[in-house]
């Protein structure tokens, strides 16, 4: 009778924590981990095409969901070469073309430096709350991490470059662990892993991030973010066309 | 008297005469050839343009001829298809209109992916404004919603062809992407390798739900009455269009859409007519020369003619007469010549294909080469050609006005 009550008990408990969180505030978790107010970072982003890998290394800085600054240091054949976003607009600095060259709207959706990301997925730093409606589909593990998986849908006249997307966020780390963006018509464009996060300034960010393009053959790519700082200052002329120029 | 003293003296040596004639006609020959070869490519070009790309007059939202080749999508002629149709029935000199809409896609072949242009057409509408359809290569034009046509060079470089599988990623208007597989269903092949190299075409009731648009477009084409090269005209028309359609809409002309090309073709004009003209001057040092050589034989002969009480305006227009008569000649002879370059230029054509090879020509142009008939030009080379002889014989006539009578009896 006793082990009965206790049954009862676990089962009721079980139902009332599975309750007792909303996909959007799950959501709203996630973007508290992913969205940085400002940041600074080094990084090396790994290209491998048919097997072969590339290593690339950029440092950049971001401020908001409006202004953003990349620029690569290494392999010699890319240094020097800058990204800027300022609102709306993409600018891009080739060192021998010698001028900042602005980036066409549908051109953000072309390959950064030919990885797996696009422009807009390396620099994005916007709450997916503001711009889907999320519903939570149960319940799975990735590896050995238990999560909630969750459907995003784009909000009626909202802005977003993905209509939907199925993520895998982390019962404890509250990051998607595992995220499948899709186009309107339903077909699997991005596959995206964080294989690793750390803790800084209170938040879970991710440090490894892996993202394979589904319209490509026999391609991925990785982001190794190292030496990450948020919430710090950033000289104001960072985001500016001057500095992208200089 | 002295037009037949003229006459009598151009005739005198009749070689000497027919080969400074020639050498003008053949200068005067190449200005029509060149001017004729430069018509016949402009022209090539507005065609190939007119048949594919723009029509005569396009009407596009306010604001966006500046950016309209960044396809913006957030300014589109909203309900576009009923606008089209009211500016058909509206104005007499609107044979047919077409919307269109342009947006960029990014196109992945198995093995290569491209940015390109896509174009929703209304299969029906469209085949009335301009001539897709005659330059199917393989497989069909637009017949319903699912097909794809490609530009042939597209098609080339993403390595597919008819009947193969490729996915159009494009970004809808609210910044949505979308990737769909097509089959191609028809390869075109225009002699505007802006299409050919760049085009996707789709039906516009598709391209408006991929890119939730529904019923917009980008702009509407307006084939009009008259010739296309009468700008002047179709600026008269499309200001009371834009007019009657208010401060949203703007109209443009095939040649404002195209401004830059012509400009760079212009160039090009410029110093073909420069090389023309080098011809024309070497063929008047050559008159010059003949002149000046019938003075000097002649020394006597004008000092006699002196002694006798021609006075110097009188030899000065006797000059003047024979250079113009020579003029005439080589004139006339520059004009019949050139009329027979320029119909065999135009009704046979140049053949570039073997001498460009694998080579794309960059403007909408056909590798056959036709000439334009120009008969206006013609006959001002012809004028140009007489006046300049007559005048340049103003140099070797003063020679000859200088002669005094008495030292030119002592030559003999």
């Amino acid at each position: 009778m006793k082990r009965l009550l206790i049954s009862i008990l676990g089962i009721a408990l079980a139902a009332t924590s599975l309750e007792a969180i909303t996909a959007s505030q799950i959501l709203d978790k996630v973007d508290a981990n992913m969205v940085a107010s400002t940041m600074k970072f080094s990084a090396e982003l790994k290209i491998s095409i048919s097997g072969s890998v590339r290593t690339k290394e950029f440092k950049g800085f971001s401020a908001g969901e409006d202004k953003a600054y990349m620029e690569f240091t290494s392999p010699s054949r890319d240094k020097g070469t800058r990204f800027l976003k300022l609102g709306d607009e993409f600018w891009m600095y080739l060192p021998n073309v010698g001028k900042a060259v602005k980036i066409a709207g549908h051109a953000m959706r072309g390959s950064l430096m030919g990885s797996d990301f696009s422009y807009e997925d390396a620099i994005s730093n916007e709450e997916l709350a503001e711009s889907y409606d999320a519903s939570l589909e149960g319940e799975e593990k990735v590896g050995d991490k238990n999560c909630y998986v969750l459907k995003l849908s784009l909000k009626e006249g909202a802005e977003g470059s993905y209509y939907t997307q199925k993520l895998w966020v982390g019962k404890e780390s509250f990051i998607p662990i595992k995220a499948e963006y899709y186009s309107r018509s339903g077909r699997l464009m991005k596959d995206v892993q964080i294989l690793e996060f750390k803790r800084i300034s209170g938040k879970n960010y991710p440090t490894r991030i892996r993202m394979e393009n589904k319209l490509r053959k026999n391609t991925w790519s990785e982001f190794v973010l190292t030496d990450v700082q948020i919430g710090v200052s950033i000289p104001a002329n960072v985001f500016t066309k001057g500095y992208l120029e200089r | 008297m002295l037009f037949k003293l003229a006459i009598r003296n151009v005739f005198r040596h009749t070689r000497r005469t027919l080969i400074t004639a020639v050498a003008i006609g053949v200068g005067l020959m190449f200005m029509i050839m060149i001017d004729s070869m430069f018509g016949g490519m402009e022209n090539q070009t507005v065609r190939n343009i007119l048949e594919t790309d723009n029509s005569e007059l396009v009407v596009y939202p306010a604001g966006v001829f500046e950016d309209r080749f960044l396809f913006p999508l957030d300014t589109l002629i909203e309900d576009a298809s009923a606008m089209s149709a009211e500016l058909e029935q509206k104005y007499p000199d609107v044979i047919s209109a077409t919307p269109r809409l342009r947006f960029a896609v990014f196109a992945i072949g198995p093995e290569a992916e491209l940015f390109a242009l896509g174009m929703g057409i209304d299969p029906q509408k469209d085949a009335d404004v301009f001539q897709l359809q005659n330059y199917i290569d393989e497989g069909r034009f637009l017949a319903a919603d699912g097909d794809l046509v490609i530009g042939s060079g597209l098609a080339k470089e993403l390595n597919v062809g008819l009947g193969d599988p490729i996915l159009v990623q494009t970004r809808s208007r609210r910044g949505v992407m979308d990737v769909r597989e097509y089959e191609i269903t028809g390869i075109v092949n225009t002699s505007n390798p802006v299409i050919n190299r760049n085009a996707i075409f789709i039906s516009l009731a598709e391209a408006q739900v991929i890119l939730e648009a529904p019923g917009a477009a980008s702009e509407i084409n307006l084939h009009v009455k008259g010739k296309p090269k009468d700008t002047d005209r179709l600026n008269i028309l499309g200001s009371g269009i834009s007019e009657d359609l208010g401060a949203s809409y703007e109209t443009y002309t095939w040649r404002d859409l195209n401004a830059g090309m012509f400009e760079i073709a212009g160039q090009k004009q410029s110093v073909g007519f420069f090389i023309a003209f080098i011809v024309i001057v070497i063929a008047l040092v050559g008159i010059v020369n003949t002149m000046l050589l019938s003075i000097y034989e002649r020394i006597p002969e004008l000092g006699t003619m002196r002694a006798m009480g021609f006075s110097k305006g009188n030899i000065r227009w006797m000059m003047l007469m024979e250079g113009s008569v020579i003029g005439f000649f080589g004139g006339l002879f520059g004009v019949v010549l050139g009329l027979v370059v320029v119909i065999l230029f135009t009704e046979v054509g140049f053949d570039m294909t073997p001498l460009l090879g694998t080579y794309e020509m960059p403007y909408p142009m056909s590798f056959v080469m036709r000439g334009e008939y120009n008969f206006g030009y013609m006959a001002f080379v012809f004028f140009l050609g007489w006046i300049i002889s007559t005048v340049i014989t103003l140099i070797p006539a003063r020679k000859a006005t200088r002669i005094e009578p008495s030292e030119a009896l002592r030559s003999t």
